[in-house]
């Protein structure tokens, strides 16, 4: 008797509400896809920072570069040569950028116009740096 | 009412084992990018603070006149590498940019010294000051600084060069320094101290 009356409650318990229903399959791959579609532009936006902070870093670098050389070739006479056009390679803290230097000689003035740009190994300009040098005539 | 099957809630907990391991793999890098951002930019820092030090120390050494506590006139003076201790790079005895009234100083000395792969960088207040008024470690895990000094053409290793152009002219015309890492990359930074 007892034993009836609990299998009857748990039946009604069972299927006494009707309207009640889960979550179809397709409802919950939805919803997990939109998750994974979240995730994924958490992870663009980590790859963001990152490549952010490695632009700068590599600025920071180029100009330096672009500095340095310029005021060397203002500071020593050995660094300057006839052609008007140069480049070259220069590895700095680890990293690995091409440079170019300009010179324009302006007669008047007396003074040659260094300039350096400096770009990364696929070709952005990174830093640039230009400098004055007197000259005097002989 | 119908629950999911068997089949169902297994394809949803794999999907959900899924979607998790990728969570978890997204914040190990998340975490371990943060890590090396974080070291990036601590670099950065320190090699930008190093620039403004160095620029600020090199360009103000200009040959204007320090007083010694008692105050007595002394030449200004840059000596580089040419010190009578191995550690000190330079040394450099410069007028501050106040006039000296206020309670900082005019009249400073800076020197830059290697110690234990460590750069530091002390100021003092008077020429003759035995301790620092100020010491700041700017990079760590240095291996070695060499400086290159332009004057006339010419480079040198150490500044002054001689008696001589030290009372003459007391300063180069511009300086390199090369900083080396113990992870053997190079950063170097031309300065200009008294050129044209």
């Amino acid at each position: 008797m007892v034993r009836k009356v609990e299998k009857d409650r748990i039946k009604i318990l069972a299927t006494g509400n009707k309207t009640l229903s889960g979550f179809t399959i397709i409802e919950i791959l939805v919803a997990f896809f939109i998750l994974a579609i979240a995730a994924l532009a958490f992870s663009s936006l980590i790859t963001d920072s990152s490549r952010s902070i490695n632009l700068i870093e590599e600025r920071f670098l180029a100009n330096n570069i672009a500095e340095n050389l310029a005021l060397k070739n203002l500071v020593k006479d050995d660094y300057l040569t006839s052609s008007q056009y140069d480049e070259g390679e220069e590895t700095f803290l680890g990293m690995p950028f091409i440079w170019e230097r300009e010179l324009a000689t302006s007669v008047e003035r007396n003074r040659i116009e260094i300039e350096i740009k400096v770009f990364s190994e696929n070709g952005d300009l990174l830093g640039k740096s230009k400098v004055f040098k007197e000259v005097f005539a002989q | 009412m119908k629950g999911l099957s068997l089949i169902e809630m297994l394809i949803a907990i794999s999907l959900f084992a899924l979607l998790a391991l990728l969570g978890s793999s997204l914040l190990n890098i998340s975490v371990s990018s943060n890590l090396s951002i974080q070291e990036k930019n601590d670099r950065l820092d320190k090699l930008v603070l190093l620039n403004k030090y160095l620029r600020q120390d090199f360009t103000q050494s200009v040959n204007t006149i320090p007083r010694d506590q008692m105050g007595a006139y002394e030449l200004s003076t840059m000596e580089l590498n040419s010190s009578d201790s191995d550690e000190i790079l330079l040394r450099l005895i410069k007028l501050s940019d106040t006039d000296g009234l206020e309670d900082t100083g005019a009249l400073r000395k800076i020197i830059y010294k290697l110690d234990n792969g460590e750069l530091i960088r002390e100021s003092y207040r008077y020429i003759d000051n035995e301790d620092p008024f100020q010491s700041e470690i700017l990079l760590d895990d240095v291996d070695y600084v060499d400086l290159e000094i332009f004057f006339e053409n010419v480079s040198y290793e150490a500044w002054p060069i001689s008696e001589e152009i030290f009372f003459d002219s007391s300063l180069p015309e511009a300086v390199e320094v090369k900083i080396g890492f113990y992870d053997l990359s190079i950063f170097n930074k031309i300065l200009l101290v008294n050129y044209g």
